[in-house]
């Protein structure tokens, strides 16, 4: 971050800047909520500002921050349909759903 | 092919299951599943009906993903009234399946998924279909709503 940028570069994953380092940027995301945690944030989706890159865990973290009642609850994160791992690394996102325990059938 | 029909599954549903089965020469034996929405006693309440709700692309993308996996192909068959049927199945391929999965409020007594297998040999049929319906349940994002009778409601936690 900082100074001046000549070019941006796209390496599949991050995006960086004349010196390789990978330049961070806000997305308004959208995020879905499913089940009781529709009860717990009061909505069934929302659009954030998403700082990328970050991990799933930081993103995680972020929601959090916007709902608390989150911290306590045990949901998976599903990026663009995708359950991604806590340390995966997101570049952007252009859905977040965050999934309790399923109960179908 | 997604499995999601609004409100509950219609008994014609199945009725067309067994029908388009029964005209497959290749089939014998058929295993169908009916979960029902069952009037539980929780100490808030009476269960009166329970709402789905589903990420449904997900939803779908698991039954192709646990299909491919369980049945060795994804195939999930039209389900429409019981007069509609195909008349040539040799084409299609064995097992068949057909599940559908409702979205919405289904009352007690009312059914929200349906699954029928049919296969040649009955063993098969009813191993594929139990391990359809514990994959439907433990992998595609569905979630109810058990709506009870003191006006409160209680979120469905699959045993």
């Amino acid at each position: 971050m900082g100074g001046d940028i000549d070019s941006i570069t796209y390496n599949g994953g991050d995006f960086l800047d004349t010196r390789g380092a990978p330049l961070h940027y806000y997305c308004m995301t959208r995020i879905r909520y499913f089940g009781p945690l529709t009860e717990l944030t009061g909505t069934n989706e929302e659009h954030l500002k998403i700082t990328f890159p970050l991990t799933v865990g930081e993103l995680r973290g972020a929601l959090e921050q916007q709902h608390p009642a989150l911290a306590a609850e045990s949901f998976r994160i599903a990026v663009d349909a995708v359950i991604r791992d806590t340390d995966t690394t997101l570049s952007a996102a252009g859905e977040v759903a965050c999934l309790p325990a399923f109960a179908g059938g | 092919m997604s499995i999601f029909v609004d409100g509950g599954v219609d008994i014609a549903m199945v009725a067309h299951a067994v029908t388009e089965l029964n005209r497959d020469r290749r089939v014998g034996g058929q295993n169908l599943f009916v979960g029902q929405v069952r009037a539980d006693k929780h100490p808030e309440g009476v269960v009166t009906g329970i709402e789905f709700t589903a990420h449904r692309e997900m939803a779908d993308a698991a039954v192709s993903a646990f299909l491919k996996r369980i049945v060795g192909h994804d195939h999930v068959e039209p389900v429409g009234d019981a007069t509609a049927h195909s008349g040539d199945n040799s084409g299609t391929a064995l097992p068949r399946v057909f599940i559908r999965h409702g979205l919405g409020l289904i009352p007690v007594g009312a059914s929200p998924l349906f699954i029928a297998v049919g296969t040649e040999r009955r063993d098969e049929a009813f191993r594929l279909c139990r391990e359809i319906l514990e994959a439907l349940k433990s992998e595609a994002p569905i979630y109810g709503k058990e709506l009870l009778d003191s006006e409160g409601h209680k979120w469905k936690v699959n045993q």
